[in-house]
């Protein structure tokens, strides 16, 4: 191919890369998308995206550990992190057992996909707004450290991430602490109503009303929430905005209110009729057999095609510098024929702005190994996700878990309040998989039944019915704060087949939110007395992520919200982007991804960075007029 | 007809005591074959005949119900040395399609099969894994229940 100059290089077809790709092309801009994964994975002729999506699925049913990345391909030339590899580290040796090398103390517990679509393939489509208080934690908290945007600022841009993902939640459900009245726009409304919440969560709900916790001397009263999710439900009839589009006028993308729109549900990538409804497979994650759930490929499909070239199976490894300007003239990629192979071509790719897109880790790597956007020393830096803390137990009578999104609600009480001063916030989602995640359930509760307990036939259905459908497991994501030694590091001794590097991690949990997981016990305790749920929770030191707080153990696990490694600031000296998500030290490399956040809050990332992608766009749009 | 077909009926017999589900629903799961197979497969066409045997010869004795029987199964099938832990991995591998690799000690006595190795024996199998019906649920991913199924209580009332 010859080397054609492009208005934007993006590297990277996830939600975010997807996103800048989307509103580029659509603004008339020519843009060229790079790829590290498979080419299958782009497929959007029907036939083609059927057939590889089925091979997913294939792939996930014959899996025997139903991971996250399970019905995926792990490619040697473009590996991705697995939870499999996780265990806990032994003395100062590094674990290398994995793509990443963990070099603790803690190993860092979650994944992301590198193929096509990323990790939306297999998120749990959770879409809550951060808080405004989540913007301002220095401030308010004494914490962290504040945003150089606020929470007003980036709120249209929240409405143009929820049409895009397609949220399905009502708005006056949406009670949460210290947000005051104006949180979403007068007369605003998800594009879907909400997703229906689970008869579980409905004897939860039963059990814990008019509910109070005492923690550390203080009382609050629980209450319970939908959750705002990225899977298709009812469009909601008064939903009447369009957009967004490219506002010549004012310079802004903006959304069209129009008395004729209507939302259609998006569906399959191969079929538009096809997961117009979420269907209730109960398999968020790794994989939504119909599409219900959003993913990026949705967005990638409907950017401007003419306008769009995608490089697969090129992994981006440099950006190439104009030592005189600073401003960068090309990326250098990988391009593989085989995905197993070490072999390889070097390509170039050359435009006017250059994006990467690439994951949080990943970014931090192209740029660490190519020397670039750091002078402030802060790439690969603040890396944060969330603790999941886990509390699992039987109910007094059967919930019929197993069935539905893995989550349909949350407690929201804990998101913001003084107690931030001391320790981390924490949102409270009710599960709806039962003790699926920490206990590889019902597989355990079978084989127990069967190898130690000796029942068979009709007992044994008896015996499992009675306790399986009686679980119930709670969440609790734990804020962590921006560290500077939790961090994404190189090293020459840890490279893949192609030559390019492995992440090396260094991760450890503060006593900040350590103390979160003391508070989340405590108040678990408390709600489990008051339903009179028989406790399973258990938490062992050989347990990969096994931690003690004041003396008591505690295990988390990763949430798969990777966090921070190339944060945006307010200035230069302490941050890799500035507000407009640009680096401060070359004009036209712009970063999008959840790299760029701050701080995490309580929130699942996955809206927040979709709407810092439609903000990032229109910063690069204004650039290239 | 396949050659051992015969001994199909006292393998759907045992499944059927061992697993709680009538003849008629482990049927209609479409398995019947595969799994009988499976078993044939790994641990040997003797064994397996002596295990149909023995099967054929408790129900001729005690009939296909109650409690006699149930007793029977579990003093001549379960706990004996060769062939409880054959009648364990039947249970599970039609409650979730996976058949797991046999105890060592058993693999000692009775030998070993190249194909005995805990793994999910096909796609089909994982979707008909019986665990999900019995908690009223059914195999993620696989027999969807519909938009907002998951906000009633499901309708069986099989227990």
């Amino acid at each position: 191919m010859a080397e054609k100059i492009y208005d934007a290089v993006i590297v990277g077809a996830g939600v975010a890369g997807a996103i800048v790709a989307k509103t580029l092309t659509q603004a008339g801009y020519r843009v060229l998308l790079l790829e590290a994964g498979l080419q299958a994975g782009l497929a959007f002729a029907e036939a083609k995206a059927y057939e590889n999506y089925q091979s997913y699925m294939d792939t996930f049913y014959n899996a025997l550990a139903k991971v996250p990345n399970a019905p995926y391909p792990n490619l040697q030339d473009a590996p991705s992190p697995n939870v499999l590899d996780l265990s806990p580290i032994q003395g100062t040796t590094p674990d290398t057992t994995g793509y990443f090398v963990q070099k603790g103390p803690l190993p860092f517990g979650s994944d992301y996909a590198r193929t096509p679509g990323g990790t939306t393939l297999h998120w749990l489509g959770t879409c809550l707004r951060m808080l405004p208080n989540d913007f301002r934690l220095k401030t308010v908290y004494g914490q962290g450290v504040d945003w150089p945007i606020s929470y007003e600022e980036l709120k249209p841009y929240y409405e143009m991430a929820e049409r895009e993902i397609g949220v399905s939640a009502d708005v006056e459900d949406q009670i949460y602490p210290n947000t005051g009245k104006d949180f979403f726009g007068k007369g605003y409304v998800y594009p879907m109503r909400k997703i229906p919440q689970s008869y579980l969560d409905q004897k939860f709900i039963k059990g814990v009303r008019g509910m109070k916790v005492g923690v550390k001397g203080d009382e609050y009263e629980l209450y319970v929430i939908s959750t705002p999710q990225g899977r298709n439900s009812i469009p909601n009839d008064r939903y009447n905005l369009v957009g967004p589009v490219w506002d010549k006028a004012t310079q802004r993308l903006v959304m069209k209110h129009s008395d004729d729109a209507h939302y259609n549900p998006v569906g399959a990538i191969w079929d538009p009729y096809t997961g117009q409804r979420c269907e209730g497979n109960a398999n968020c994650v790794p994989i939504c057999p119909v599409q219900a759930k959003y993913n990026a490929l949705k967005t990638l499909k409907n950017a401007r095609r003419d306008r769009l070239d995608i490089v697969t199976q090129a992994v981006a490894s440099k950006v190439e510098i104009d030592p005189t300007t600073g401003r960068v003239t090309a990326i250098t990629y990988k391009k593989y024929q085989d995905p197993d192979s070490p072999e390889y071509t070097t390509e170039t790719a050359r435009g006017t702005i250059f994006v990467l897109a690439a994951h949080s880790v990943e970014n931090a790597k192209i740029l660490l190994a190519s020397g670039v956007a750091n002078s402030s020393n802060q790439v690969g830096r603040n890396l944060m996700d969330h603790m999941v803390f886990l509390t699992w137990g039987l109910m007094p009578e059967r919930v019929y878990p197993y069935r539905g999104p893995g989550s349909t609600s949350n407690i929201p009480v804990f998101r913001d309040g003084e107690f931030r001063e001391r320790h981390a916030a924490f949102i409270m989602p009710i599960d709806n998989w039962g003790f699926g995640w920490p206990a590889n359930a019902p597989y355990s509760d079978l084989s127990a039944a069967v190898n130690r307990m000796n029942l068979f036939g009709k007992q044994l259905r008896r015996h499992l019915n009675d306790t399986v459908a009686r679980q119930l497991l709670l969440h609790f994501e734990c804020e962590q704060l921006p560290q500077p030694e939790n961090r994404v590091m190189l090293d020459p001794r840890y490279m893949d087949q192609l030559g390019n590097f492995r992440p090396v991690i260094q991760y450890n949990v503060s006593d900040y939110t350590r103390a979160a997981m003391a508070a989340a016990k405590n108040i678990s305790d408390q709600i489990f007395a008051r339903v009179g749920i028989e406790d399973y929770s258990e938490y062992n030191p050989t347990d990969a992520d096994y931690l003690i707080y004041d003396g008591v153990g505690y295990t988390f696990w990763g949430a798969g919200h990777l966090v921070g490694t190339h944060r945006m600031g307010f200035a230069r000296s302490d941050s890799v982007v500035s507000r407009e998500q640009r680096t401060w030290d070359h004009e036209n490399l712009f970063l999008v991804g959840c790299g760029n956040m701050p701080t995490i809050g309580t929130s699942n990332p996955t809206l927040t960075m979709a709407a810092l992608s439609f903000w990032a766009a229109e910063n690069i749009i204004r650039e290239l007029q | 007809m396949k050659k051992e077909q015969y001994s199909i009926e006292p393998f759907l017999d045992l499944s059927a005591i061992l697993t709680g589900f009538e003849r008629v629903d482990l049927l209609g799961t479409g398995m019947v074959d595969i799994y009988y197979d499976e078993v044939v497969n790994v641990v040997g066409k003797a064994t397996s005949r002596e295990l149909w045997e023995t099967t054929a010869q408790i129900i001729e004795r005690s009939g296909k119900d109650g409690r006699k029987f149930e007793t029977a199964i579990r003093r001549e099938i379960l706990a004996s040395a060769k062939f409880g832990p054959i009648a364990r991995n039947i249970i599970q591998m039609w409650y979730t399609g996976i058949w797991n690799e046999l105890p060592q000690s058993w693999r000692d006595l009775y030998g070993t099969s190249p194909d005995d190795t805990t793994r999910i024996i096909s796609s089909e199998a994982y979707q008909q894994g019986l665990v999900w019906e019995v908690i009223e649920a059914h195999p993620p991913a696989a027999k969807q229940p519909g938009f907002a199924s998951w906000s009633y209580r499901p309708s069986g009332d099989k227990h």
